[in-house]
């Protein structure tokens, strides 16, 4: 099977150093029976901002009517996540074009008539002068958002003289502004996230600027910029205050704001972005249009946001919970009827009906299969992957499919009697004794998620086994994986990779044990595993840009083999 | 790769060349006269093109590969469909991605080593730059794109062109926006009269340098390898630079040139009977931009690695049915697959005559181009690398000699990718690594 990403190995260093002569380090406890270390900090980040980021952070600095139109190069997934494929890749030219067009696009929108005045303090003329000192109050506010922090005298001279310049050649200051505007938004200091360092008072090393802390934790939290009270902390150089810091993220815990910032780790989570390709055969599944497809997608979100962050519920509860919403176009798909002609309305499972939690949604059961028919084999992978953190390996290249599947052979009428043909060539064996029978579990779903008791007129069995818990039926399947104790720890690997923006390395091995440990111990609820991520010193660590990755990845593997 | 200038081909390296496999090889001289006439301009000799045409999952053995009868090309019953553009095509058979005992990455590896001359050692990592954008860097140093690249499928994954092991070319995936980006605002028409440039391109070009301003102090912030994503980002911006310079210069456009009429919406997916349209109309885009010499390189997708392409109303795809579809036992092979290669191959075809059929400088666009076409694996149903399909078409401006069969006996897949980057007039004399290294190029194909 043909897998669409890349499965880049990040190094997993199990290593514990004892005695690292480091310039910027940070006291981790935990590594080796919970010694006191020090471990080398990782480099400064560069990471390339989402199509939703970039879509939140326009909204939130020039207005939610400011319409983005284009199209974005998406990060690749690696180690199971866009975000970290984010601080891999860079902008190629066929994406920094598009970046430019979208760049052209929004800069004229904010210096139009309508919206001139949100960010600039003058008044608007199609053909006017240079304003020195609307350009300068204005150009100081714009660029700290889209520059992620204060310019520096000599860049607001530079950008100042480009707008004079510019004013005289279109003979308009407001695209003169517009253009400017137009090169921050183009800029990689606002495409990418890049991490600010400056030297730490309490030592000789470098700690990640008040601006750097704010956009880290707004990014993670709320999925786009901070907010003028976050900004204004690091402003005033406040939020290097532990106290502040602590309060600064209760206040971005409790706001409407962490809801999208939790289904950006969703969609990422779960890997949702797959529905912008998803497509389904019109003859087969007539229902499964494009409403049904954004709403199944939209639905998961709201149920996940909902159980997660609402309720607070204990995360396996996801597996299991019978209440979730519904909008029309999928009361086609679940078979129910929905009062709402438009939006979404509460809906709850009946208590026979063997649908509950999250595997039981159209979307997820959709997204894992062909455009013409369900996949045991796709949504088994999709599972153990996305969330038990498991691997499994690519098919071989030799397989001989002569073992084949024929949905109209009389004997192999249902998925199960296919596969198990499958499965007695004994290349296949292995893998598919490992992915099938939880996908098999799910065969009551067909390729859009419509409930069905049989395939072909035959009856479907759902039994199996997962990792050692035997069920007979799917609501047993999900309490199964609702006892695992592979989803707890694979969410907390997910959300700290998903905060780092890389794996693991060094001690971090040992601050995602400690959070996993608290997350089972404080009722393995998500808004108290960020609250947790983001007050660690971890999240903020940072050390010297000038010793790359390699380096200090070697310093750390050698001191540990020492030690 | 051993550049020329610093390390010349030894003769023994060239002879070792000439003896391994049946298409020999060719030295120095020709490379380096092809060197200096890989320009030209609109108003003189039209400038020579390269471009790949990919398509997924192979062929059935037996029935697709040529054979030669009486010195003319006989085709068999999958590659049928190219019979009225076969004198325009060579095909090579013969040649494998040798792995040297990594993993046969499905649908990977075949791809990779040949684009990369590097077997991937992980799933879905390129190693290196794919050739054809190093030829795209040669061509294209003075058009507005380096490269135009777009996918019949819809699906912005589906392109096999990179620039280095993290940067991959995204191709358009919609005719509409194919055509705004090349024909929209932008495009710089002949003008009549005096040409004046527009003052916003000339202010927008010194905005971008400002932006440029900050990259030092931006460097100082990050490790090596952050620097070098951040260089990658700047080598863009370099090329939105050269756009606005192209912009804002008076252009010398060819007669045959002129903006086509802004084509319709289409539905982009996997669909066989929209990959068609979705194709069709966005080759007759790329030719009309290769007139105007918009670009000299192009990357086209007209089926993806594992092919997901699927008739309306079948619950299976290309792809599972070369996993799944039994062997017919009157056939002899998998009936259904084959009709799916089939459907490959007239793309391939319509993609040709669109070239052939436009008229450039006394001759047909064709003449002046090179079109390579491959497949991710030979025999779909054991992912098989060996014998992995390919062909090209056109003449390259009087470079290649068309009509051929090129038969090889398990060489090196990337003696293909070390020949065209020669033919572009890269000075390359050595290409790929371990089993896929090579200093032999195919001398069959050149005119």
């Amino acid at each position: 099977m043909m897998r669409g990403k890349s499965f880049i190995g990040s190094l997993n260093l199990r290593v514990c150093a004892s005695a690292l002569l480091v310039s910027s380090s940070v006291a981790l406890a935990g590594c080796g029976g919970g010694d006191k270390v020090a471990m080398e900090t990782p480099p400064p980040q560069m990471r390339l901002i989402s199509e939703s980021q970039y879509r939140h952070s326009i909204a939130d600095i020039f207005g939610d009517d400011t319409k983005v139109v284009g199209w974005f190069e998406e990060a690749p997934e690696v180690g199971g996540l866009a975000a970290i494929g984010a601080s891999e890749m860079s902008v190629s030219s066929s994406g920094f074009e598009r970046y430019y067009a979208l760049a052209s696009t929004v800069s004229e929108q904010v210096v139009s008539e309508e919206r001139w005045g949100r960010t600039m303090p003058c008044d608007w003329a199609l053909e006017g002068a240079y304003d020195a000192d609307c350009a300068t109050n204005g150009l100081a506010v714009v660029a700290e958002r889209l520059l992620r922090r204060p310019m520096s005298d000599e860049q607001r001279t530079r950008w100042l003289a480009e707008i004079e310049a510019s004013s005289l050649a279109l003979g308009s200051f407001s695209k003169a502004v517009g253009l400017a505007v137009e090169g921050m938004l183009a800029s990689p200091e606002f495409l990418f996230v890049i991490d600010d360092t400056e030297p730490d008072p309490k030592g000789d090393g470098v700690r990640l600027s008040a601006f750097a802390k704010a956009h880290r934790m707004s990014f993670f939290l709320w999925n786009t910029v901070p907010d003028d009270e976050l900004l204004a902390a690091a402003r005033d150089g406040s939020l290097h205050n532990k106290k502040i810091l602590k309060a600064q993220a209760e206040r971005m815990l409790a706001s409407e704001h962490l809801t999208t910032g939790a289904e950006a780790f969703f969609e990422d989570f779960l890997d949702l972005n797959e529905f912008d390709l998803l497509e389904k055969d019109k003859v087969i599944y007539p229902a499964f249009n494009k409403r049904a497809s954004v709403d199944a997608r939209e639905q998961m979100l709201k149920f996940l946001t909902m159980q997660l962050i609402e309720k607070e519920a204990a995360y396996p509860e996801i597996f299991t919970a019978k209440d979730t919403v519904i909008s029309r176009p999928l009361g086609m798909l679940y078979r129910v009827p929905v009062s709402s002609p438009d939006g979404w309305e509460p809906f709850e499972f009946a208590e026979d009906d063997p649908r509950a939690g999250l595997l039981s949604h159209a979307g997820f059961t959709a997204l894992h299969s062909h455009p013409g028919r369900s996949s045991a084999t796709l949504r088994g992978i999709a599972v153990r992957e996305l969330l038990l953190c498991q691997t499994v390996e690519p098919a071989p290249a030799a397989v001989n499919f002569t073992v084949v599947q024929d949905t109209e052979n009389p004997e192999f009428r249902t998925a199960r009697e296919r596969l198990t043909q499958h499965r007695t060539d004994d290349a296949c064996k292995s893998c598919h004794e490992f992915i099938d029978p939880v996908g098999l579990a799910l065969e009551n779903f067909d390729g859009v998620g419509t409930f069905r008791d049989d395939e072909n007129g035959a009856p479907i069995d759902t039994s199996g086994d997962l990792d050692g818990y035997l069920f007979e039926t799917l609501p047993d399947m999900q309490k199964s994986l609702a006892q695992h104790p592979g989803v707890g720890a694979c969410l907390v690997e997910k959300v700290q990779k998903y905060a780092l923006g890389r794996a693991p390395q060094g001690g971090e091995i040992a601050w995602r044990n400690r959070l996993e440990k608290n997350f089972t111990k404080k009722g393995q609820q998500l808004p108290s595993l960020l609250k947790a991520v983001v007050l660690s010193d971890e999240f903020f660590a940072v050390g010297d840009p000038q010793m790359d990755v390699s380096a200090q990845e070697a310093s750390v593997a050698n001191e540990g083999g020492k030690s | 790769m051993i550049l020329l200038g610093r390390n010349r081909l030894s003769r023994r390296t060239l002879l070792r060349g000439a003896m391994s496999g049946s298409a020999l090889s060719v030295g120095l001289p020709w490379l380096e006269a092809m060197a200096q006439t890989t320009g030209g301009s609109a108003a003189s000799q039209p400038p020579m093109r390269m471009g790949t045409w990919f398509w997924g999952l192979g062929v059935t053995p037996g029935l697709w590969t040529p054979e030669v009868v009486d010195g003319k090309l006989q085709l068999g019953p999958e590659s049928a469909p190219l019979e009225k553009v076969k004198s325009h095509l060579n095909f090579l058979s013969g040649f494998d991605a040798i792995l040297d005992g990594k993993a046969n990455h499905v649908h990977v590896s075949g791809t990779f080593s040949l684009r990369s001359g590097i077997a991937p050692t992980n799933f879905g990592v390129m190693e290196g730059p794919t050739f054809e954008t190093l030829i795209a860097e040669k061509l294209g140093g003075r058009t507005r794109f380096k490269t135009i690249d777009f996918t019949a499928t819809g699906n912005p994954r589906d392109a096999y062109s990179f620039r280095s092991a993290r940067v991959k070319n995204t191709p358009e995936t919609s005719a509409e926006a194919l055509y705004q980006r090349l024909f929209g605002a932008g495009f710089n028409e002949a003008s009549e009269g005096e040409f004046v440039p527009d003052p916003k391109a000339l202010r927008r070009m010194s905005v971008l340098s400002v932006v440029g301003d900050d990259r030092k102090a931006l460097e100082g912030r990050l490790g090596t390898e952050d620097r070098a994503r951040l260089d990658q980002y700047f080598t863009s911006v370099r090329e939105v630079e050269r756009q606005l310079e192209i912009q804002t210069t008076e252009q010398e456009m060819a007669a045959a040139c002129h903006v086509p009429e802004a084509p319709g919406s289409f539905e982009a997916n996997y669909n066989l009977k929209n990959v068609h349209q979705n194709h069709e109309v966005m080759a007759k885009l790329l030719a009309m931009a290769l007139v105007c010499d918009q670009s000299r390189s192009f990357n086209v997708v007209f089926s993806n690695s594992a092919s997901s392409l699927h008739r309306e109303g079948e619950a299976s795809s290309h792809h599972l049915y070369t996993h799944e579809e039994f062997t017919d036992a009157d056939a002899g092979y998998q009936v259904e697959t084959s009709k799916f290669v089939r459907q490959n191959m007239e793309g391939f075809a319509k993609f040709v005559e669109i070239l052939a059929d436009t008229p450039e400088a006394g001759g047909s666009l064709l003449d002046n181009c090179l079109v390579f076409a491959h497949s991710d694996t030979s025999w779909a149903k054991i992912h098989a690398v060996q014998d992995i399909p390919m062909m090209t078409a056109g003449r390259a401006s009087g470079r290649v000699k068309p009509g051929q069969l090129i038969s090889a006996n398990g060489d090196p897949i990337s003696r293909v990718g070390l020949t065209l980057q020669q033919l572009a007039g890269l000075p390359v004399g050595e290409w790929g690594e371990n089993g896929l290294k090579t200093s032999s190029s195919i001398s069959q194909m050149i005119a």
